[in-house]
């Protein structure tokens, strides 16, 4: 009687164990994913875009990833002490970063999250963590696979040498809006479209053929039309004629009338624009003179939306007193007039030698 | 006297059970972060933890090589209106005299509001007045208007707003016409 009295509470006991395990589902049982959210971000700055996975989880799991080539790319990601049950998984924010997931339960405790990529995923260009569980922001066991976008093969060929390519050229601002104003009261709308000009001439004579976006003080749509309007007018001389280059010049300023030095930009489009951005950074430098502060990205809406390699050139400070003296002498201005054809020259020669995956 | 003996049994049965697997509470503090960032102080935690009326909020500036932002703490009132605060704390300018504002400061913030982990800060017309700067301080505005409202935890990407309408631009090159994540890259850590 009395041990009939223990075995059942033992078994009592067991019982109310097991339900309350199943319910807290400790370390020991393989956690569930519980549920799959997406994100997708652009860097404010760069404008890099990522898309974020976060599968969560009942429990802790471990994690270990690898890629698999053409022609199933793919990130694979193992969760280990995990299982999975039948879940529907909404659609990837970003198709041309990630195509989509599955989950695969390969074993009793293990499951892979399969996605799917548009093409080849380089080292660094994934992360993939874990973040603990909180409970006081009710937030469960995390894992987070974040996968930046990879700059699209390009099947675009470019043959060496100027002749017979058609070059956009966009001397930034003009008409309202006159851009940076130096303390001489030089406006940078005015350098742009000087110089601007200056590498019109040279490299027509080169044999090239360009196109610019403005070749007075105007606004390139209508001066009452919005900023994007503005920019829009801008990046469509290059995309509808189909240039093979788009190049905007510029002129830096900051409220730090010490800065001086020459950067120029660009945005990771295709695999050509950084080749540009280098080439015409290296030839302004030994061309002009003035400090190398090196090649950026940045989300810049011209370098961005038009559809061929693109740089925007900042050459020098408008706003540095020494700087708009020199910016303004007709003798820089052919410098470096000269040295963005040199810099557009020896991009075509590097393309010309590029092909297929970078 | 059975039945009192059964009942006794099973309660202590399922104490026994909660006991063993009781909610021993996690204590990490990891977050998923803002892409990869840290955010270490978060405006949440208050430095007096009880009755704090202020909070330090990180509030980025620009370097004066202009090549990055830096967060300076500043001790803003912790109300409603906090994310605003912040931001007119942009306007205001830096205490240090190693960092220099990135924004007009006639710039006001009409309002700063989140909706679903985006903040929609608008800003009234001066912030894009035309002259302040060229490509260097506007990614050192936006680098710190983003970064500043990415901070507080309820913030994943922020809407630039001006006179309550989307802009593409401020000063005329950096595209910030859909809602922008956190640059981890543009931030100068000591």
């Amino acid at each position: 009687m009395r041990f009939r009295y223990y075995v059942s509470l033992l078994i009592l006991f067991l019982l109310s164990l097991s339900a309350v395990l199943v319910s807290a589902a400790p370390a020991e049982a393989s956690a569930k994913i519980t549920g799959v959210r997406w994100g997708r971000t652009t860097d404010a700055v760069t404008g890099a875009i990522k898309v974020r996975v976060v599968l969560e989880t009942s429990g802790p799991v471990e994690v270990d990833q690898f890629v698999t080539a053409k022609p199933n790319w793919r990130l694979v990601v193992t969760l280990r002490g995990a299982t999975t049950d039948q879940m529907t998984i909404p659609p990837s924010p970003d198709q041309t970063v990630v195509k989509g997931m599955s989950l695969v339960k390969s074993t009793k405790d293990t499951v892979h999250a399969i996605l799917e990529l548009p093409g080849s995923l380089p080292e660094g260009q994934y992360k993939v963590f874990t973040v603990k569980a909180d409970p006081k922001a009710k937030r469960p066991f995390r894992v987070v696979i974040d996968v930046e976008k990879s700059v699209p093969m390009s099947d675009v060929k470019f043959s060496a040498g100027l002749k017979g390519k058609l070059i956009v050229l966009d001397p930034g601002h003009g008409g309202s809006d006159p851009g940076a104003i130096g303390p001489r009261r030089t406006y940078e709308k005015n350098l742009n479209l000087s110089l601007g000009m200056q590498v019109k001439a040279i490299l027509e004579r080169s044999g090239a053929q360009v196109v610019m976006t403005r070749q007075t003080d105007i606004d390139c749509s209508t001066p009452d039309a919005s900023d994007r309007d503005e920019l829009r007018a801008r990046t469509m001389v290059a995309n509808d004629r189909k240039a093979d280059l788009f190049i905007s010049i510029h002129h830096n300023a900051s409220a730090n009338t010490d800065l001086s030095g020459t950067t120029t930009y660009y945005y990771r489009k295709t695999m050509f624009d950084v080749v540009l951005a280098q080439c015409l950074q290296d030839a302004m430098i030994r061309g002009g003179g003035l400090d190398n502060i090196g090649v950026r990205t940045a989300n810049f809406f011209v370098v961005k939306n038009t559809w061929m390699p693109a740089a925007l050139l900042e050459i020098g400070f408008i706003s540095n007193p020494q700087e708009e003296q020199i910016l303004n002498s007709p003798a820089f201005q052919q410098k470096m007039a000269l040295a963005i054809v040199a810099g557009i020259d020896q991009f075509f020669g590097q393309a010309a030698k590029m092909r297929g995956e970078q | 006297m059975m039945k009192r003996r059964w009942l006794f049994g099973i309660l202590v049965a399922v104490l026994l059970a909660l006991l063993l697997t009781g909610c021993v509470p996690n204590g990490s503090n990891a977050t998923e972060g803002n892409n990869g960032a840290t955010p270490s102080a978060k405006p949440t935690d208050p430095v007096k933890p009880a009755q704090s009326d202020t909070l330090p909020v990180k509030v980025y500036f620009g370097t004066h090589d202009a090549k990055y932002v830096v967060a300076e703490v500043h001790m803003l009132k912790n109300d409603s209106q906090l994310m605003q605060r912040a931001m007119e704390t942009l306007a205001t300018g830096p205490k240090s005299t190693d960092l220099v504002a990135v924004i007009p400061k006639a710039t006001k913030v009409k309002s700063v509001t989140v909706k679903e982990k985006t903040a929609f800060v608008d800003f009234s017309e001066e912030i894009a007045k035309r002259g302040f700067g060229g490509s260097a301080t506007e990614i050192l505005a936006v680098g710190a208007i983003v970064n500043t409202l990415t901070e507080f935890p309820d913030v994943e990407r922020v809407q630039i707003l001006v006179e309550g309408k989307k802009v593409s631009t401020l000063f005329g090159h950096l595209d910030v016409y859909d809602p922008l994540s956190r640059s981890p890259a543009i931030i100068k850590t000591k």
